[in-house]
């Protein structure tokens, strides 16, 4: 496939923002209308989720009311229909949003604390841990063991631009209104899994996104929807995200690439780059240095870093004055295959015939000579000359 | 009945037997600390998914550092080995007219040793007597041997690996696949060779007990275990009359009690080696 250049899709987004700004214009100013005679009336309603919905409700993702800005802190618009199949679809709105206090457009926002999940979830799960429920709810552990992995990531650090945000908070990557994971097993369940390299990508990787489309892996699941292959979880985790400059992440990316590519993983397990890499250094060639890592292609692929053709001066990013050899290196061979490594075939049982010989002759050599000297000894202390006499 | 003259002659006593001069024996003993770290190092990247090898590489500080002491190691092995074929070469050149290439003091096997292997294993049968051997046994001179096995194996893999630039010029890449196996294998090999065979020869048979046998650190051996070790050679010095020039004191009390020490010392270390290759083979 080939890639938009950067200068189309530039304008292409300049157009759609203009487009945006021109349907947001037209109607803001029908939702003043609108707003300003519901706006009396709700503000002495309950708050309840009707109340809210009346103005939030909006499946095109575009909030009719007036004095919103359609900023990130702000949702544009919630879908009653998708609300109530998620998992939060009978709570209350302000059960969440407790700095909202009244139904009036612009809401004044109160001192109440702003949207968070975590606080609740923990709450939830001590709950049921008091009721003994965990079995049955053992999902909301799984939610709080994804916290306090998360914690301690990438994403909940602040960022560097601006302090007061982390990196990414629940709701950057979890639709709060809409979240519901389906059942495993179900289309509706792998549509969910397949929208995980759009949900990374669109709002902040939007470069790894682009590589990453372009590779095998991508390929396979954004456009033959094959499940098997990785997605941006799969290497980098989910809750656990970590620079990937960390030691830990550079041994671990070597495992989870076996997750799936498991004999690829043993054999790499048998080289000098794996077997450091295993003793939890991360200096020596992992998967990635040789085989790149979002824009991954198949080794036959011509422009694949393992390709043949272009092996060398993948070697040579760490063996600098790596000489021709290398490119013919195997660094996935086994012992197994003769028609694949014949020489590694050959030379590995010629060392395990040589090994079985000389342990097998000394070892029954020693067994026996330990039998004969002790028996004779034994003999000896009961006939000390008969040792003389056998001479 | 040589041995019970011997036993009354007075000038006998306090005296051994030498076996080994101070020479080979600071070359046998850099060869065990060497051989040591080789292993410990060595099988530490081998047997990388055992729980005992981060340890080993923690201590070490690193791969790297490992590394450059398994090279350091490899290179006093190397080292050496290639002084003693200089030696070896100059002993022979020495005696060239004289040197029984077959005889009971040379190293090369000969058709004495087919013999005796055949005899021992009637003796473990208990079909025939106890052999008795001359200068070298033949577990003596497979023990020699095969350090020129290893170090040519060992070694020539070791430097391929160990300059790979160089290799991969010559070589193609299928040679360092070879080289690693090879390696590895032929280490695993020595390492459980020497800490179970050698050490049982030396160290724990019934007549060796307790461990260890320090001939090869004090270079002599008393004279009652001499005759019963080396029966053939010290009926042959006294049929030769030369028992008297290999005489030499008993070793001060120190040095003996040091090279017990010692000896236990580097078992100890032979042992535990051993075991971790165990567990990592098993593993």
């Amino acid at each position: 496939m080939k890639r938009i250049p950067g200068s189309i899709k530039l304008v292409v987004n300049i157009v759609y923002c203009l487009a945006g700004l021109f349907v947001l214009i037209q109607t803001d100013a029908l939702a003043k209308d609108i707003s300003t005679q519901q706006g009396k009336a709700q503000h002495l309603s309950k708050l309840d989720n009707a109340t809210c919905l009346g103005c939030h409700e909006s499946s095109n993702g575009s909030l009719h009311v007036s004095g919103a800005k359609p900023n990130s802190n702000n949702p544009h618009g919630i879908s009653q229909d998708k609300l109530t199949k998620s998992v939060h679809s009978e709570m209350a709105c302000v059960t969440c949003h407790k700095e909202i206090t009244d139904s009036s457009s612009p809401h004044k926002i109160g001192s109440g604390p702003k949207p968070e999940c975590v606080t609740c979830h923990l709450e939830l799960w001590e709950r049921a841990k008091k009721e003994k429920l965990t079995n049955e709810k053992a999902r909301l552990g799984v939610v709080v063991r994804n916290v306090e992995t998360y914690k301690n990531s990438f994403h909940a650090r602040p960022n560097v631009d601006d302090n007061t945000h982390v990196n990414a908070s629940c709701d950057d990557c979890h639709n709060t209104h809409t979240f519901s994971v389906p059942p495993q097993g179900t289309t509706r369940r792998t549509d969910w899994h397949l929208t995980i390299p759009n949900v990374c990508g669109e709002k902040c990787h939007a470069d790894q996104l682009e590589e990453y489309a372009n590779s095998i892996h991508g390929k396979n699941v954004l456009e033959k929807r094959n499940l098997k292959a990785a997605d941006c979880t799969d290497c980098h985790t989910s809750h656990n995200i970590t620079s990937t400059l960390k030691d830990t992440f550079k041994l671990s990316i070597t495992e989870n690439c076996g997750t799936c590519h498991t004999e690829n993983l043993e054999t790499y397990r048998d080289t000098y780059h794996g077997k450091v890499n295993k003793l939890g250094y991360g200096y020596t060639a992992k998967c990635y240095d040789c085989h790149g890592s979002h824009g991954i292609l198949s080794p036959s692929d011509p422009e694949s870093k393992v390709h043949p053709n272009n092996r060398l001066k993948t070697c040579q990013k760490c063996h600098k004055e790596a000489t021709q050899g290398f490119v013919t290196f195997s660094p996935h061979a086994n012992t197994s295959s003769f028609e694949r490594y014949p020489q590694v075939w050959i030379v590995s049982r010629f060392m395990w015939s040589l090994l079985g010989a000389v342990f097998i002759f000394f070892w029954l050599h020693t067994g026996l000579w330990w039998y004969r000297e002790a028996k004779d000894r034994k003999a000896r202390k009961i006939h000390p000359d008969r040792r003389k006499e056998t001479k | 009945m040589t041995h019970r003259i011997v036993d009354e002659l007075p000038q006998h006593h306090g005296k051994q037997v030498r076996r080994f001069g101070l020479i080979w024996r600071i070359a046998h003993l850099c060869f065990a600390l060497s051989v040591m770290l080789l292993i410990l190092t060595g099988m530490s990247v081998f047997y990388s998914e055992t729980t005992w090898a981060p340890v080993i590489m923690q201590v070490f500080g690193g791969p790297k550092i490992a590394g450059i002491v398994h090279r350091t190691s490899a290179a006093i092995m190397l080292g050496i080995f290639f002084l003693h074929l200089i030696g070896v070469a100059a002993n022979i050149g020495r005696n060239w007219k004289t040197f029984k290439w077959f005889g009971p003091d040379s190293l090369v096997p000969n058709w004495q040793d087919i013999k005796d292997i055949y005899r021992m294993f009637r003796w473990f049968l208990g079909k025939g007597p106890r052999p008795v051997f001359d200068r070298w046994t033949y577990w003596e001179k497979f023990d020699y041997w095969a350090v020129f096995w290893g170090m040519g194996i060992i070694g020539s893999s070791g430097m391929m690996l160990a300059f790979p630039n160089v290799t991969a010029s010559i070589l193609p890449g299928w040679a360092f696949n070879v080289a690693m196996i090879v390696h590895g294998e032929e280490a695993f090999l020595a390492a459980v060779f020497l800490f179970t065979v050698h050490f049982f020869n030396n160290h724990f048979r019934p007549d060796k007990l307790p461990p260890p046998d320090v001939v090869m650190f004090t270079g002599s051996v008393p004279m009652e275990e001499f005759r019963r070790e080396h029966t053939a050679q010290y009926n042959r010095m006294i049929e030769a009359g030369q028992l008297e020039e290999h005489l030499v004191d008993t070793p001060p009390h120190v040095m003996t009690l040091g090279s017990k020490i010692l000896g236990l010392t580097l078992i100890t270390i032979g042992l535990t080696l051993l075991v971790l290759v165990i567990v990592g083979f098993l593993g």
